[in-house]
């Protein structure tokens, strides 16, 4: 009797396991083929130059390889003109603009289904090092990187100035305030008729932290006029 | 007495008296009994090996080449105690010092498109700097 019970039982538990495990395969099946799409198809951005363009397709040069980018439907094409952010369409890329693509990648196609194309404009660069010199008279700084060039970095009108210490971090600075050995970093543009030669967008000062100061570069000293006399007080008449 | 009464009572002494010899005899026989040993399950948990600690700047967080949707980041990593980190970004700057356990934590300021992050780390005596790219874009993927 007890025999029977159980061999029902396995019966049971067999009959009733079978669809279960049909669908567990089922399931195993479609996520093996969602993992396998997803990366085949995956999101990812790319930034380069546009080196050709055509009405479905654009190629990217990046730094490692040529990217070539679909142009869908549903595409938006974003520029910041004037400070704004400004919807384009795709007859506003040309070749030679600097560009984001965001978009699917597909992995066997080797290419990036774009989304959303970004065109950047000048980027500004960043520097960092030591205040080797400050030009009270012409507002400009000589900074030594750290990969040794010096840098003349003029500071405009426009430029903001950060001061941080231990115990304030983070205040409004002031050109008054940078001294020699003083480490900084500075948000830029290049000026493209100097070499090594920047104009600051933003100063960010830490302060000396090695605690040296660095020997300043002598500034030429002008020599007074031959033609300047001392002049002399008259004495008061008793 | 009946016999009932009788055949109670001898019952009575009787556990009495096993009673009593198991308390006279039975502290000498308890150490001859072999003895059943449980296994042993320590309730205090295994320490984790700490990590050894480098003298490297690392950024933990963002990963390289990952792509946001919020302009606000956080930029967080390990570095050397007792030193000063500067997280710069394409618009703004954070500066924040490494904790004992030689971890830091700073936020920035995303542009729409490419960033490059630049972290240094600054002590007195040595400097040191990792970059990581990350790309922002307010629409949706």
């Amino acid at each position: 009797m007890i025999a029977e019970l159980f061999a029902i039982a396995v019966y049971a538990a067999t009959v009733s396991a079978t669809p279960s495990s049909q669908k567990l395969e089922d399931l195993k099946d479609r996520l093996a083929s969602a993992a396998s799409q997803l990366s085949q198809s995956q999101k990812r951005a790319v930034t380069g130059t546009v080196k050709t363009t055509s009405v479905s397709t654009i190629t990217v040069e990046t730094a490692t390889k040529d990217v070539k980018i679909e142009l869908t439907d549903t595409i938006k094409v974003i520029q910041i003109i004037k400070g704004k952010r400004t919807t384009l369409t795709t007859d506003d890329i040309v070749k030679g603009d600097d560009v984001t693509v965001f978009g699917d990648y597909d992995a066997t196609l080797d290419l990036l289904k774009a989304k959303a194309i970004f065109i950047q404009g000048m980027t500004p660069q960043r520097i960092f090092g030591v205040i080797t010199s400050v030009d009270k008279k012409n507002y400009t700084l000589t900074v030594d990187t750290a990969d040794g060039k010096s840098i003349i970095v003029d500071h405009e009108t426009t430029t903001k100035n950060l001061l941080w210490n231990k115990t304030n971090g983070t205040a409004k600075g002031a050109f008054s305030k940078y001294t020699v050995g003083d480490t900084v970093f500075i948000l830029e543009t290049p000026q493209p008729k100097y070499e090594n030669r920047v104009s600051a967008i933003r100063i960010l000062n830490i302060g000396n932290l090695s605690g040296v100061t660095p020997t300043p570069t002598p500034e030429p000293t002008k020599l007074a006029s031959p033609s300047a006399t001392a002049k002399t007080t008259p004495k008061p008449t008793p | 007495m009946n016999k009932d009464a009788l055949l109670a009572t001898l019952i009575g002494f009787g556990i009495g008296l096993l009673i009593t010899g198991l308390l006279l005899v039975g502290p000498n026989i308890l150490p001859l009994l072999p003895k059943i040993q449980l296994p042993k399950h320590s309730l205090v948990t295994p320490t984790p090996t700490p990590t050894p600690k480098t003298n490297d700047l690392i950024i933990e967080s963002p990963l390289p080449d990952s792509i946001e949707n919020i302009s606000a980041l956080l930029v967080s990593g390990s570095a050397p105690p007792n030193t000063t980190i500067v997280i710069a970004g394409p618009s703004d700057e954070s500066v924040v010092a490494v904790t004992q356990d030689g971890k830091f934590a700073g936020k920035l300021t995303l542009v729409e498109g490419k960033n490059d992050i630049t972290v240094t780390a600054l002590s007195k005596d040595k400097t040191s700097a990792q970059n990581v790219t990350v790309y922002y874009t307010e629409e949706s993927l």
